[in-house]
């Protein structure tokens, strides 16, 4: 099995680092209400597009399981739906933290809000039924995978189609501008940008290695049981 | 004194048990969070259309808990030994069809029944909105709860829990269309029609209805 190369710890360093110092100290429009918030962008935002490229590939997996009936995939799917989650509750508490300040409170019901919150209820749900099944792993595999293609469809109606038609007050929706029209100077892109590719690298690599160690344990009770 | 020795050692074996099994318990909770969650939706459209009654909020979360109780019976209930009788007559997809249009139809009676006792007690008038329009947003809603709620019940119908993972499964992936459901007969009681709300849920319904028939083969055969 391939570990993680060297340099991808390298850049990763690199990236978060560079995210981390000048997202924190660097410059940034000063704009009414939002303020210091803006800095939000840097930490908000890539958690929910990693969130969304690590359900997607938690997806793939669970297809590529269905066609070749090997647990392998399986629990590829599941490291990845893990470290999904956890990207999730982070956005959602970052978000929280940001509406604290801008908006008044830190829950307002607002649609975005809510369906980020289903989103997660539904990937608990997928966890709960992982959890359910004691001995038959390929039974268990199979479920997973029926119940994350249901889930991923689901959580792509609620994150991306859903509250595009209800008005919301979050920027990018509902007529409230992105942050497009807040980066006046492109200064906030040179840090964004890189923000992201971090963030979903880290994710990437860390579902890797849940999935190493997941592969490890399962072939330690393999061998005990028989 | 004796009996009430008794009942504690009782009471503490359940416990201990509670924490070993944590599945049981956690199941129960994301179960409960889910109905406070439908509820707190509902609030807030019950709040939007204060001057027109909030039936609609009511009828909804009705359906729900009916669907809940009744959508299993016929799932669940069925994929005992008989199936595996069926399974070497029919395709599993033709089986699967012939069984959502039924529970369909009777789903679709008591609903029109539940309807009718809201309209008795709530005095609502029933030509106040687009009739028409609100029966196939009922045949949309009550299509889609019969579509997840089958396919987690053969999902729960493998697992430990057994019938209780019904919900549990189920009410997650319910939550986004209750919504949906919950605003659509809202434009329709002020006498809108959203052509973009109606068009998403049938289109949430035709993706879950291709997936369904792509996934059950995987759910019946052992």
């Amino acid at each position: 099995m391939a570990t993680v190369k060297k340099w991808h710890y390298g850049m990763l360093f690199l990236l978060l680092g560079y995210t981390f110092i000048f997202g924190l100290l660097g410059e940034v429009p000063q704009l009414p209400i939002l303020g210091q918030t803006i800095r939000g962008l840097y930490f908000h935002v890539p958690m929910w597009f990693g969130m969304v490229t690590l359900f997607f590939f938690s997806f793939l997996y669970a297809i590529f399981f269905l066609r070749t009936k090997k647990t392998f995939w399986d629990r590829k799917a599941y490291a990845f739906a893990q470290v999904g989650m956890l990207y999730g509750i982070l956005g959602l508490l970052t978000g929280m933290l940001w509406a604290k300040f801008t908006w008044g409170k830190y829950w307002s019901g607002d649609p975005k809000q809510n369906s980020a919150a289903v989103c997660l209820l539904i990937y608990s749900a997928y966890f709960l039924l992982r959890f359910s099944f004691t001995s038959h792993i390929q039974l268990q595999a199979k479920m997973n995978s029926v119940y994350s293609i249901l889930a991923f469809f689901m959580s792509i109606l609620l994150l991306f189609i859903l509250p595009r038609l209800t008005d919301s007050l979050h920027p990018g929706n509902g007529g409230n501008p992105g942050f497009n029209v807040y980066d006046l100077d492109g200064s906030l892109r040179w840090i964004f940008y890189p923000a992201i590719i971090g963030w979903i690298w880290w994710g990437i690599i860390m579902a890797n290695m849940i999935h190493r160690y997941l592969n490890l344990k399962h072939q330690l009770l393999y061998t005990y049981e028989n | 004194m004796h009996y009430f020795q008794q009942v504690k050692k009782l009471f503490l074996k359940d416990l201990s048990l509670e924490i070993k099994h944590f599945t049981a318990l956690s199941s129960s909770l994301l179960y409960l969070f889910c109905i406070v969650f439908i509820h707190y939706l509902g609030i807030e459209i019950a709040e939007m259309s204060s001057n027109t009654g909030y039936w609609n909020v009511q009828f909804w979360l009705c359906m729900v808990l009916i669907s809940i109780f009744i959508i299993p019976k016929y799932f669940y209930f069925s994929c005992k030994k008989r199936p595996l009788y069926y399974f070497s007559l029919v395709m599993p997809e033709i089986f699967w069809i012939a069984k959502v249009l039924y529970t369909t139809f009777i789903l679709l009676l008591i609903s029109f029944l539940t309807f009718l006792i809201f309209g008795i007690l709530f005095f609502f008038p029933f030509n106040f909105f687009h009739l028409p329009y609100f029966f196939v947003v009922l045949l949309g809603g009550i299509f889609f709860f019969v579509l997840t709620f089958g396919l987690t019940s053969f999902l729960a119908f493998r697992s430990r829990h057994g019938y209780l993972m019904t919900a549990v499964l189920g009410i997650p992936l319910v939550l986004p269309v209750v919504a949906l459901l919950f605003k659509t007969t809202l434009y329709l009681m002020h006498g809108i029609i959203h052509p973009q709300l109606i068009g998403l849920l049938m289109g949430s319904n035709v993706i879950i209805f291709f997936l369904s028939l792509l996934l059950f083969p995987y759910l019946w055969q052992q």
